[in-house]
């Protein structure tokens, strides 16, 4: 914990507690890079030599041609955009629609508060599943159109519930004061709400943005349109054509049929891809993070 | 908290007569229920509607017709897989798998928010925090790749134990069915602990800095900051997590099942999930696996609807 | 083997020899050429063809049941520019992500189906779709946008194989053979293609043992033996990324086939078949010998691949296209296939491989049957399987892209350059994305010759192939088998293969015989108690009719 600007001497308690806790950071660290560092090696590995060996520490036969396969997809470029595209304005709406609901749902006046949160927690485990979905969506006009990807992820019961939760330590005093001083509700939600739940709105947010960046299920079942298709379901895709190839294999083969099958894409090209689609996120983390490293704001506004 | 403002409106009031207190009441909520109104039509539209299609479950569905105009069959459905031991088998290994993600998997990111929140170093505390999510980010098809790579009898595991001499025959570790639900709860923690303790890094930083000062002056070390102030500071949110997570106590990680398990611990490794991909989606039997999604919904429901309760009774604090 | 064979070492390619001309074709085809790409609308005579009466643009919608494919990126490569060219048809595809049918039962749910439908010919939604009205009479159409189609560019055979329960034709069907197509492959040493299941030899372990014959179960474990004293880190037999789920490919060896049919004349699966026990029992002493490992039952096909790539397996079940392959330990050797044993017996169904139909929700049907039309035709097939004209046999330039690929022989029969075929053996994924040949064909095409042809070229290793294999293959239409989706005998079929899978390895991996027997009566039991009897009697009766 930064305590601040008091340089305090440290006791044998504060030793231990530092050491242990720089320990199991450095074992969090080791398991937690490793995989990632794991996907490099084989996505700079000349695909065949990576197969033909276990590697785990170094790559075998350097080579960028992965890399190079995969910026060459001509649709890569443009599911990289749909993906930008999508997640930010998943985002800005949802995290703004959920704060919005969940700030009325928290509010004591209002009646019938205990019905609404039943009625939404509900939909949590219950779930029409994918045809009646579907059909509800065709009747929307939301089948091969973007706004699939914004419309119905607009509300999470989940963060909203977090969100609820946050909101309540809220101290209900700071409200009532802004009411005296004639604040609206809006005016309170955004004025002093807003402020005070940095933390909880940068998560969901988080929650929100890396769920939209990798969502591939949405595209693979509501749109068609190849120009609308995110980065995640084209990855999803290269890894499943491995296994469609094998089945058609084998199908072709009790049948007697003469099909020649292309071989998978090789494991190394499925982990250059693996990397170009989640460096965006790694970089964006970053800026994220602030708002969860211990802030003052809190305790600033309160004195 | 501690500030002591006061609790009820104290705005001095007149009486009112009855009527005229009512409307007040509406008028003084009526903002609120135009902030939830939107949200409700829209779950009214997202979710209810496509819950609708449920009735499937005690229809015989078949593709390409309205969904009133199928024959109804009652809880047939229901009875064919209650009456099925392999559903059982399944139902026993997702229920013991939520068991061991409950007891070890829960209050590990609880355990990791509060370590890396003692860091010293605020520059580590951001690496360790950046690259504890990373296992999250990577697609399960992979990890899968990489664990059983790394645990086969030639993989890197096996090949430092015999190294090292401390075992002389390579470890079977993905073929023995006794080992599989704790390699598996072991892969699913590593993927998921650094991302979920997100939410209680966002609690902690929610904490009030001047009760640290407080306890400080107090004389309170670390430990005893860590425990009255760190741990009762996010016992909210470890409540809710909590009672959030009981509801998947009936449902399972279907990629775990498919992508670690294999026809050698397939007795430990069927689950649910998996059971109604084989019997039900893929031979298109939809109503069949619309039953048993509804069973599992309805045993969610009323487990978090116990929990809440009891939080609320004893806690005072729950989802509603 | 042979010496001669030896010298052919390094890939599959290498054993690829220009063909020298014992072929024929099924149709009329031109004489001479140019080379040009403008020559290309001559080599078919021009007698009024629907494609050539108009090639107005138009986009037509098709699902493919392959995620990932050229048909996602149509107007990238030069096969569909050129299909567009010559008939002003593109397409948008409608394509699942993952491998299951989600994506095609939402369009049948919705009755959003797109012009043209394309999926396996074993798919449980062509029922629903039939059924429901959804797909249009061929027959009909054709008489209305292209009569050629039906009078002479797809065979009788295949318009009758094609009939469904009502007298109508709604899907046509690819790879499946006519009489004459069976019978051009056998002349042509093509029957047994890059496909039929082999077990594929380490060339180096072989001669060190001495070469031996090897025609049984019996020969094959005791070479084993050898290889394993020889190289005690080496896996001696291998069957991953076959055997997860059952006994696949290995079932071809021992002669087990997939199903049975009994003296009585019942037809069921093939453990019903007294050999399906010895294969287990054979398969228990393998892994007790430690001939064969766990691998075998766990991996998929990536560590197959990574396997035999790595040398670590003597010799393992596969497809005669992994010949050539080498194996990282020793750059002089390779794996090849093996003589089939006594017992191989592979009965194959001639079910084809894949459907299409066109909607009859479709608003261009008249481009669909355009379509339809100029896929069969002989300059669709040069367009999609051979690619571009060159002249004479050493015209290869070097470039897969743009060709020539392909030249007609003295007999007129359309023949690959040899470098050309070798590009391909040696990254075929890689060449048929760049160039687009050899895969839209699958989707359109019912003439087996048209879209074989170019392929057929002789070489050693196909036809020491056929002489090997081609009298264990025989063909029996009785065992196509389409279960109703749903069913009860479906359910049954379902819980039957779960029982396979999971006595898959217990018989494996069992103490010894008598444990593998114990569990095949246990097995037996479980499997009457699954509605064993109602699922073979509607295979029984499906046979007949098949037969009838």
């Amino acid at each position: 914990m930064k305590r601040g600007h008091r340089a305090i001497r440290l006791t044998s308690e504060d030793k231990i507690v530092n050491g242990l806790a720089i320990l199991i950071a450095l074992f969090v660290l080791i398991v937690t890079v490793y995989p990632i560092y794991y996907c490099v090696i084989y996505a700079f590995s000349d695909g065949t030599a990576a197969m033909a060996r276990q590697i785990y520490f170094f790559p075998v036969q350097v080579t960028l041609s992965n890399f190079k396969a995969v910026i060459e997809d001509s649709l890569l470029v443009n599911s990289f955009m749909i993906s930008v595209a999508r997640t930010v304005l998943a985002v800005i709406t949802g995290v703004s629609f959920t704060a919005f609901t969940a700030y009325g749902l928290t509010r004591k006046e209002l009646a019938g508060r205990k019905i609404y949160s039943m009625i939404a927690m509900f939909t949590m485990y219950f779930g029409g599943g994918v045809i009646p979905t579907y059909l509800l969506y065709l009747k929307l006009g939301l089948i091969n159109s973007f706004a699939v990807y914004i419309l119905p992820s607009l509300l999470s019961v989940y963060n909203m519930l977090l969100c609820m939760a946050f909101f309540r330590d809220i101290p209900e005093s700071l409200v009532e004061s802004a009411k005296l001083d004639g604040a609206g509700e809006f005016k309170i939600l955004v004025r002093i709400i807003v402020p005070l739940s940095t933390p909880i709105l940068a998560t969901i947010g988080l929650f929100v943005g890396v769920g939209a960046w990798n969502d591939w299920y949405t595209a693979a079942y509501f749109v068609n349109d190849q120009k609308l298709m995110p980065m995640s379901t084209i990855l999803m895709r290269l890894v499943s054509a491995a296994d469609a190839a094998q089945k058609a294999m084998e199908a072709a083969t009790t049948s007697g049929a003469n099909v020649n099958r292309s071989g998978p894409t090789s494991t190394s090209i499925q982990y250059a891809t693996l990397l170009v689609s989640i460096f965006p996120v790694m970089c964006v983390y970053p800026f994220v993070q602030k708002y969860f490293v211990k802030g003052v704001m809190v305790g600033a506004i309160k004195a | 908290m501690e500030l002591s403002f006061p609790k009820k409106n104290k705005i001095p009031e007149k009486r009112q007569s009855v009527p005229e207190q009512k409307w007040a009441k509406v008028k003084r909520q009526l903002p609120y229920q135009l902030m939830v109104w939107p949200g409700m039509i829209f779950l009214l539209i997202f979710s209810y509607i496509p819950i609708a299609g449920l009735v499937i479950a005690f229809q015989d569905y078949s593709l390409s017709t309205s969904y009133f105009n199928n024959p109804w069959v009652g809880l047939k459905h229901f009875q064919a897989f209650l009456k099925d031991s392999t559903f059982w088998m399944a139902f026993r290994n997702t229920i013991e798998l939520s068991l061991l993600r409950m007891f070890f998997i829960f209050p590990m990111p609880i355990f990791l928010a509060l370590a890396i929140n003692e860091i010293p170093s605020l520059k580590l505390k951001k690496v360790v925090q950046t690259c504890s999510y990373f296992p999250h980010f990577m697609a399960f098809v992979v990890v899968a790749a990489l664990w059983k790579d790394i645990l086969s009898t030639n993989g890197l595991i096996n090949n430092l134990l015999l190294e090292v001499g401390l075992i002389r025959t390579p470890v079977k570790f993905w073929t023995d069915p006794n080992k599989f639900k704790a390699l598996a709860t072991i892969v699913d923690l590593w993927k998921g602990a650094g991302w979920s303790a997100i939410i209680y890094f966002a609690a902690i930083t929610g904490i009030n800095s001047e009760l640290y000062e407080a306890a400080r002056i107090d004389g309170a070390g670390r430990f005893a900051q860590m425990r009255h102030i760190t741990f009762p500071g996010i016992l909210n949110t470890i409540i809710i997590m909590f009672i959030l997570s009981i509801g998947g106590l009936v449902s399972g990680n279907l990629n775990i099942s498919v992508l670690l398990g294999n026809s050698f611990t397939k007795s430990q490794s069927y689950i649910i999930e998996y059971y109604t991909l084989d019997m039900g989606l893929g031979t298109m039997r939809y109503s069949f696996a619309t039953a048993i999604g509804m069973f599992q919904s309805v045993i969610s429901v009323i487990l978090v609807m116990l929990a809440n309760f009891f939080s609320n009774k004893y806690k005072q604090v729950g989802l509603f | 083997m042979k010496k001669s064979l030896k010298i052919m070492a390094g890939s599959l390619a290498v054993l690829m020899l220009a063909a020298t001309g014992c072929a024929q074709t099924g149709g009329e085809s031109s004489s001479s050429s140019d080379s040009s790409q403008e020559s290309q609308n001559s080599v078919v005579q021009s007698d009024g063809y629907a494609y050539e009466a108009t090639n107005d643009p138009v986009t037509l919608s098709i699902y493919v049941d392959d995620p990932g494919s050229l048909w996602e990126s149509w107007g990238s490569d030069p096969v569909s520019q050129r299909i567009t060219e010559l008939t002003g048809i593109s397409f948008e595809c409608i394509a699942p992500v993952t491998d299951d049918d989600t994506k095609l039962t939402l369009l049948i749910s919705s009755n959003e189906l797109p012009d043209i439908v394309t999926a396996g010919c074993s798919s449980t939604a062509w029922e629903s779709m039939v059924s429901n009205g959804m797909l249009a009479d061929l027959e009909k159409l054709s008489e209305e946008y292209a009569p050629k189609l039906r009078s002479e560019l797809v065979d009788d055979e295949i318009w009758e194989y094609c009939h469904g329960d009502d007298g109508t034709v709604r899907y046509l069907l690819g790879h499946h053979n006519t009489e004459e197509s069976l019978q051009w492959l056998k002349d042509n040493d093509y029957l047994i293609a890059t496909n039929q299941p082999v077990i594929l030899m380490r060339q180096d372990y072989y001669e060190e043992i001495g070469e031996p014959e090897i025609k049984s179960a019996e020969e094959f474990m005791a070479a084993c033996e050898t290889i394993k004293a020889n190289h005690p880190d080496t896996i001696p037999f291998y069957t991953g990324g076959l055997t997860t789920k059952g006994p696949s490919y290995l079932r071809y060896f021992f002669g087990t086939g997939i199903y049975y049919v009994d003296e009585d004349g019942t037809v069921s699966q093939s453990y019903r078949n007294p050999k399906y026990v010895d294969m287990y029992v054979w398969v228990n002493e393998m892994v007790n010998k430690g001939l064969m490992t766990e691998d075998s039952f766990v991996d998929g096909s990536s560590e197959k691949d990574s396997k035999s790539l790595a040398g670590a397996v003597a010799s393992y079940a596969w497809t005669v296209g992994e010949t050539g392959k080498v194996p990282a330990d020793n750059a002089d050797t390779y794996y090849y296939p093996m003589e089939p044993w006594d017992t191989y017996e592979q009965v194959r169904t001639n079910s084809g491989y894949i459907q299409f139909a066109i909607s009859e929700k479709s608003t261009n049907k008249d481009a669909a049957m355009r379509w339809l039309e100029f896929g069969n035709t002989e300059l669709g097939a040069q367009t999609m399987c051979w690619g571009v004209e060159g002249e004479e046999s050493d015209g290869w330039s070097g470039d897969v892209v743009n060709g020539p690929h392909f030249y007609f022989d003295e007999n007129g029969k359309a023949t690959y350059y040899q470098g050309f075929q070798e590009a391909r053996n040696a990254d075929w994924s890689g060449v048929e994305k760049k160039s687009g040949l050899g895969y839209y064909y699958s989707y359109v095409l019912t003439n087996v010759i048209y879209g074989t042809e170019a392929e057929v070229i002789k070489s050693d290793l196909m036809t020491q192939m056929n002489e090997w294999y081609s009298d264990k293959v025989t063909y029996n239409n009785g065992f196509i088998f389409n279960i109703p989706a749903g069913s009860d005998e479906y359910i049954a079929y379902q819980t039957i293969s779960s029982l396979i899978e999971e006595y898959n390895v217990k018989w494996a991996f069992a103490k010894d015989e008598a444990e593998v027997r114990s569990l095949y009566e246990e097995f037996i039991q479980k499997v009457e108690a699954a509605d064993e009897a109602k699922l073979n009697e509607w295979y029984t009766k499906t046979y007949a009719d098949n037969i009838g």
